[in-house]
């Protein structure tokens, strides 16, 4: 199984660099080549970079688990985020992206800075940005490090290798080797997770005597970790714990930097369309794909192994690597190595997207003749810095994968009200008290909850009349922003 | 110049069909989905995302640049 792996991974590893390689003849020079690809990349691209930086290692790990553990009220969580994305892309969005071509954004906090004309602005949301996106970063390389620890190898050695194959997919040419390598990650993702599936339901259920009335009988009747039988076919959650850990991903494409700026990159309005036609199908497959090996996998468990069903519950990262390990080792290999892909796609896009904002709105913004070339490379140099800061977060091994990824987008909740009112305004300079009010008020109560409940429990603790934190900070921030609106339409 | 044709519309339909997505959070609603079929919730959230994406790729042909 090792050595499959290790071949299977070095086959993945070799194809992605000899095609982020060839991405270089795309390349024309400078900084906005660098990390928005001079506004020149195709629809397909475009959708599988959108896809392969949204989709990270969460899914077949966390995804997995959680729906094994908490069942199909996961499924909910996942898709009102792929509903709000596709509300936001084909409403916003559109007009996101013809601004950043007339006005050059390359950055999202560049856009935010400039909508509210403040460098220290845009400044202080890059530096947001790297304290909310590290984790993240590191949570990814936590997931790969678990992969290999589940496979028989040592948890350091995925964890190097990830940030080795992220940091040469983002120095070869930027964006275009990050979206070439994305697009073949993205592929490979897909085709991987509809083998297991396919895998689960024709083999391993049956195997096992589990048909889909067994499997609904299983869920129905699962049991909890004290004892309890709960529906996991219903809505099994808290109401607190649904709000709070979906509030953050309705507003992801909004406040995630690696995700906004791929709203700038498609080259024209047809290809603006495809990368949103291709990323809605994508992600619905997808999603169906993880939760359903959720819940096939309790079902399987419940059945087989029923003295490991309530440990996995504790443990449910261990959930996905559990099921794979039983499968071909070719197929589970495959599978292995793309959450490994899942894990390096998100990864990279995170690091040049922060790094691109370090560069952007710290150092280009501050400096007088700025040479592009030089630019580029202070943008590898600061990815670089960033993911030796990932990689230390890595090595602590800090609580849950999901509750990572979520915590950080819940530091970035802020953002959704300045932005949304910026586009829709305008406001420039006398917007901005109210932008840095909303700010304040908003991260104020995203970094309270973290410091009461702890980063695993900051989004699904009850903060104030039993609802969590999440909706508190949208709304701490969302009110200044309600004022600045009621201001500026007053003054028109 | 980009349009987007009936944006308002547009806009308050997904925010309605965001809404949706909460509502078997309700004690009430949410049991009786369960106690209709095993089934009855998932649909429901596939249908809801079905519906934007209907809704977004039809959005998304009226916009011109």
């Amino acid at each position: 199984m090792i050595y499959i792996f290790l071949a299977i991974l070095t086959l993945y590893f070799v194809g992605g660099t000899l095609i982020a390689l060839l991405s270089r003849k795309f390349v024309k020079g400078g900084f906005e080549d660098f990390v928005v690809g001079g506004y020149r990349v195709g629809g397909f691209l475009s959708a599988m970079t959108y896809a392969a930086t949204t989709y990270s290692a969460f899914m077949m790990v966390g995804l997995v688990g959680l729906t094994y553990a908490t069942g199909v009220a996961a499924l909910g969580f996942e898709l009102v985020y792929l509903a709000s994305t596709i509300g936001i892309l084909t409403t916003i969005g559109p007009t996101i992206w013809v601004r950043a071509r007339e006005k050059r954004w390359v950055t999202p906090s560049q856009m935010i800075g400039e909508l509210y004309s403040s460098k220290t602005l845009a400044s202080s949301i890059a530096i947001l940005y790297l304290v909310a996106l590290t984790p993240y970063l590191a949570a990814q390389l936590k997931g790969i490090g678990e992969i290999f620890t589940a496979i028989g190898l040592s948890y350091e050695v995925g964890v190097v290798v990830a940030i080795i194959a992220t940091f040469i997919w983002i120095a070869i040419a930027g964006l275009w080797s990050v979206a070439t390598t994305d697009a073949f990650q993205g592929l490979w993702m897909i085709s991987a997770s509809v083998g297991v599936t396919i895998w689960i339901l024709a083999y391993l259920l049956p195997s096992a005597g589990i048909d889909l009335e067994k499997t609904l009988n299983i869920l129905v009747n699962a049991r909890t970790l004290d004892n309890r039988v709960v529906n996991l076919m219903g809505f099994a959650w808290s109401i607190s714990m649904f709000i709070g850990m979906s509030l953050p991903w309705i507003f992801f494409a909004l406040t995630n930097p690696q995700v906004v700026q791929r709203i700038y990159i498609p080259k024209d309005a047809k290809a603006y369309k495809r990368m949103v036609t291709y990323f809605a199908i994508y992600g619905f497959v997808y999603t169906l794909i993880c939760v359903t090996l959720g819940l096939a996998s309790r079902a399987y468990i419940a059945v087989a192994y029923p003295e490991i069903e309530l440990n996995l519950i504790k443990a449910r990262d261990s959930v996905s690597p559990t099921i794979l390990c039983k499968a071909h080792p070719i197929l589970s290999s495959i599978a292995f190595v793309s959450i490994f892909a899942a894990a390096v796609s998100t990864a990279n896009s995170i690091a040049l997207s922060a790094a691109s904002a370090v560069t952007r709105d710290l150092y280009i913004s501050y400096s007088r003749n700025v040479d592009e070339k030089k630019a580029a490379t202070v943008t590898v140099l600061a990815t670089l810095l960033m993911l030796l800061v990932a990689l230390a977060i890595a090595f602590g091994r800090v609580t849950y994968v999901v509750e990572l990824a979520v915590t950080s987008s819940a530091i970035l909740i802020p953002l959704a009200p300045i932005t949304v009112a910026g586009i829709v305004l305008e406001p420039r300079r006398r917007g901005l008290p109210y932008a840095v009010t909303s700010l304040t008020l908003g991260l104020a109560v995203a970094v309270l909850a973290i410091a009461m409940f702890g980063p695993a429990k900051a989004l699904t603790q009850p903060l104030v009349l039993e609802l969590p934190a999440p909706l508190w900070s949208l709304l701490a921030s969302a009110i200044p922003i309600l004022a600045m609106v009621y201001m500026v339409r007053k003054v028109r | 110049m980009v349009i987007i044709r009936s944006t308002k519309i547009v806009l308050i339909s997904f925010v309605l069909i965001v809404v949706l997505f909460f509502i078997p959070m309700i004690p009430a609603i949410g049991k009786a989905m369960e106690n209709f079929n095993p089934l009855t919730l998932a649909l429901y959230w596939v249908s809801l995302t079905v519906i934007s994406i209907i809704l977004g790729l039809a959005t998304l042909r009226g916009v011109e640049r």
